[in-house]
């Protein structure tokens, strides 16, 4: 199901231009180079994350806002956005999801390679909810 | 209160009228079928009934509301002793929504995680769902 859903999840992104590209490149490589070392890396790398996160959830929430369709919900491309960034933003869904409903399960299921959802529950918004955040407390993602 | 909205441009000419608190709990297609707990959708984690094939396709949908006694129909005309339903598809066919019809001859639908509404034909067409493709009713 994921794979039919996210078929191109782990294409990487293509900057514009030579220059662009090398941009990319060199924030990336300095950016993993001091990851390991520097606190205050890892700290702008995770506020960062947090503000790409909450950008593309403040789009997808919009862009779906009427919708009924979870095709159409979890194809939005600000949604495949977020799967996009990468085991990461597993604590920011968890912590979104325990603060509001929302359909983050195909992109949790993305990310972990789980699937926690009780064949009861399914279509039982608070049930699924339940479900996953009772996984992410047993494997501390919270 | 009334609601209008771009993403329905007969809205500004004809307002849906909120009857609702806005909810994630269930959608338009589970609210058309007379359920207001579940969210209805042909995917993995959703609910759809396992004896209807699991795919975004509008058969499927037909069926859905078969097992409950619907059967296709031509019109969204309001018959004495029917209940309709009405299927939403884009343009390309693909299910998008259903709405169910009043006793008034309005119809009431559940917008995504939103609130539900009242609302003529009109006022829903040509907007974000579509246009309603198809009607199906069952007697009273």
């Amino acid at each position: 199901m994921i794979k039919y859903l996210y078929p191109d999840m782990n294409r990487e992104s293509v900057a514009v231009s030579v220059e662009a590209q090398f941009v990319t490149q060199n924030y990336e490589s300095s950016r993993y180079l001091f990851m390991k070392n520097s606190l205050y890396v890892q700290e702008m790398y995770k506020v960062q994350l947090k503000e790409k996160f909450e950008y593309y959830t403040s789009v997808w929430t919009n862009e779906t806002m009427f919708s009924s369709s979870i095709h159409e919900i979890i194809n939005n491309s600000a949604y495949r956005s977020i799967v996009g960034l990468g085991k990461d933003v597993i604590p920011f869904i968890i912590d979104e999801l325990k603060k509001e409903d929302n359909h983050w399960f195909y992109a949790l299921e993305a990310l972990t390679g789980q699937n926690p959802i009780k064949k009861e529950h399914r279509g039982f918004i608070k049930l699924m909810k339940s479900d996953w955040i009772e996984w992410a407390e047993k494997n501390n993602k919270k | 209160m009334t609601l209008t909205h771009q993403a329905f441009p007969n809205t500004f000419i004809e307002p849906f009228i909120i009857t609702s608190p806005q909810t994630i709990n269930y959608n338009c297609i589970a609210w058309a079928y007379g359920d207001d707990t579940k969210w209805y959708w042909p995917v993995g984690n959703y609910y759809w009934p396992s004896e209807i094939p699991c795919e975004l396709k509008t058969e499927y949908f037909i069926l859905l509301f078969e097992k409950i006694g619907f059967r296709v129909c031509e019109s969204s005309d309001l018959e004495m002793g029917f209940h309709k339903i009405a299927i939403y598809c884009d343009n390309l066919g693909t299910p998008t929504h259903a709405a169910r019809q009043l006793t008034t001859g309005k119809w009431t639908s559940k917008l995504g995680p939103q609130h539900d509404v009242e609302h003529t034909i009109f006022s829903m067409s040509d907007g974000y769902y579509g246009n309603a493709g198809i009607f199906m009713k069952r007697k009273d």
